[in-house]
């Protein structure tokens, strides 16, 4: 879409004035009820002997394994090699009775449950409830081939991730046969991320973000934020990039954690879809190459394990990327790639945590600088900076915080959090973050991403983003765990 | 999507761009009948052929099929897009004694 197009007057939701919910309070509402009935299955499974009074394992507490029921009946499509059908039919478990769980059932499982996650949304916003039935199933089995895709063993290993190809074959019909009039109502990319990004909550853990104590402070708070806004800067006022939220989204992928960054910081700063769509492109080419050649580089340096680990964690984008980098780090030496492997994981693991900051921080910028630019200083007070501001990221806060004190209170807590994010909540995360996507590329026409491609501005943002963030973090892992890690461990 | 806009402020901001997207044309504007799903078919046959044959085939490329089976071998999963995701048992996390 051009520019003039994208400024044309608009025909909106005003018009039309819906009697439901906000798509904001929507996203809360079905979230939070999400996480009360994640947390209700969980205590099922809670096993025998840990109780709230169970010590810490530090502190000479058992160790306790705790899984909820439904881990099991929970899941997205697997691996495969030379057989798709591979991804569907592997046994993931047994019943009861002896009986091999084959993986199309727990996949069909998370297929009811996103059918009521979204019945409930609808409902919540008095649309049609049978309109949304009849186009909900083919999203979802376009969600399920992008899944089936993003598992070939080869494109799995180069983390090409399922968000590009449920992009891809949005983009695809859209731009062959179009949008199919009776997909329409259940095509709501917006709402099944901010329900995503709000049920995301329970794994944003602010406890851990001390988890490398002050070196990991020093590489991932203070390396990130001076990235992030210098990179955004740099955009600004260097390249005088043309739209500001496509700055802000490609910035925070860069600097934070790739496409979960991405995905929360333009629902924060509210960008256009293509531009979303653009930044997860980008991030997802550039973390292919570092993923591969950063590794032979840190080899070639000879840096500390744990300096080369961290340096790894905090400027490969994406999170399974940075795993397997740091597996590849030191394959001769163990005891190297495990001390570097750790390290790499933990400052990305802290980076991931920051994404709950970084989406509030984006959201109160916006609303009180961004678009209080666009009227007279007088207009903007408190009662419209709320109205403005996306209500959702509230839930997602919300629920960060409800769940961090769970953890960080007690060891049953902690557990609890954790089965509860394992066994239900990051399962429906994924796949209604792969609807969106769909849905993104299903409302995406070719023409609108053609003015992004001609300036090669983004990719200029990017580059240098990416190479201040390299030159940074370097500096700072070898004063943290290489010259001062003598002091921090003393 | 999530572009700010005059009637936005009325706080119906989500499908605002949609809204002035469908009326310029850009949604839901299908190409011409038969040409449309000849190319869909012809899309989704180079999607066929990359992911039966060619990916498939990678594996025969040393240092790539080498470096998928020892991360597979190995259980990372490369593809996590968040630490939650990772065969990774993270620490326990801070606490308060």
């Amino acid at each position: 879409m051009s520019e003039v197009e994208s400024g044309q007057p608009l025909e909106t939701a005003v018009a039309r004035k819906d009697k439901g919910l906000s798509e904001d309070w929507t996203a809360v509402i079905v979230g939070v009820i999400g996480l009360v009935v994640a947390l209700s299955i969980s205590l099922w499974s809670v096993p025998e002997g840990l109780n709230w009074e169970s010590a810490w394992p530090d502190t000479g507490g058992e160790t306790y394994k705790w899984d909820a029921f439904t881990k099991a009946w929970l899941s997205k499509p697997g691996t495969w090699d030379d057989n798709p059908a591979e991804s569907l039919l592997k046994t993931v478990g047994e019943s009861e009775d002896g009986e091999k769980l084959k993986s199309w059932l727990p996949i069909a499982y998370s297929g009811l449950g996103l059918l009521a996650i979204g019945s409930l949304a609808t409902v919540l916003r008095r649309r049609n409830l049978f309109s949304f039935l009849a186009g909900f199933v083919p999203l979802f089995l376009l969600a399920l081939l992008a899944y089936i895709l993003a598992g070939q063993v080869q494109i799995k290993h180069l983390n090409l991730e399922y968000a590009l190809w449920a992009l891809l074959l949005g983009l695809i019909i859209c731009n062959t046969v179009g949008l199919p009039g009776w997909l329409k109502p259940a095509v709501n990319g917006e709402l099944y991320i901010k329900i995503g990004l709000v049920l995301m909550g329970a794994e944003v853990l602010m406890g851990r973000l001390l988890e490398l104590g002050l070196p990991g402070i020093f590489v991932a708070w203070i390396v990130t934020p001076i990235v992030l806004i210098s990179t955004y800067i740099f955009g600004q006022k260097v390249l005088k990039m043309e739209s500001r939220s496509l700055n802000m989204v490609i910035s925070a992928d860069m600097s934070v954690c790739g496409v979960s960054a991405a995905i929360a910081t333009a629902a924060a700063c509210k960008a256009k879809r293509e531009e979303l769509s653009l930044a997860v492109g980008l991030s997802l080419s550039f973390t292919v190459l570092m993923m591969i050649l950063m590794p032979p580089l840190i080899a070639w340096m000879g840096l500390d394990p744990l300096v080369g680990g961290a340096w790894l964690g905090g400027t490969i984008d994406a999170t399974g990327a940075v795993a397997a980098a740091g597996e590849m780090l030191y394959p001769n030496s163990e005891e190297a790639g495990q001390v570097a492997s750790e390290a790499a994981v933990t400052i990305k693991m802290i980076q991931n945590i920051l994404i709950g900051v970084t989406a509030f921080a984006v959201a109160i910028y916006w609303t009180t600088v961004v678009e209080g630019k666009s009227r007279s200083e007088s207009q903007v007070g408190v009662g419209e900076i709320w109205k403005r501001f996306p209500k959702f990221v509230l839930g997602f806060v919300l629920i960060s915080i409800v769940a961090s004190l769970l953890a960080s209170g007690s060891y049953f807590g902690s557990q609890w959090v954790n089965a509860t994010v394992g066994g239900v909540t990051k399962n429906f995360r994924g796949w209604l973050f792969c609807l969106a996507f769909v849905c993104i590329g299903l409302e995406t026409n070719f023409r609108q991403l053609l003015p992004y491609f001609r300036t090669g501005k983004p990719a200029v943002l990017y580059v240098v983003g990416q190479s201040l963030n390299l030159l940074l973090t370097l500096l700072m892992a070898q004063i943290m765990f290489g010259w001062l890690n003598q002091f921090f461990e003393g | 999507m999530w572009s700010v806009t005059p009637a936005d402020m009325n706080g119906n901001r989500e499908m605002s761009n949609d809204a002035a997207e469908r009326k310029a044309g850009n949604i839901g504007n299908p190409p011409a009948g038969v040409s449309g799903y000849a190319r869909l078919l012809l899309s989704l046959a180079v999607l066929a052929v990359i992911w039966l044959l060619v990916l498939p085939a990678l594996k025969q490329v040393p240092w790539l099929g080498q470096r998928a089976q020892h991360l597979e071998d190995a259980g990372i999963e490369t593809d996590a897009m968040f630490y939650t995701e990772l065969n990774w048992d993270p620490p326990t996390g801070a606490h308060f004694p």
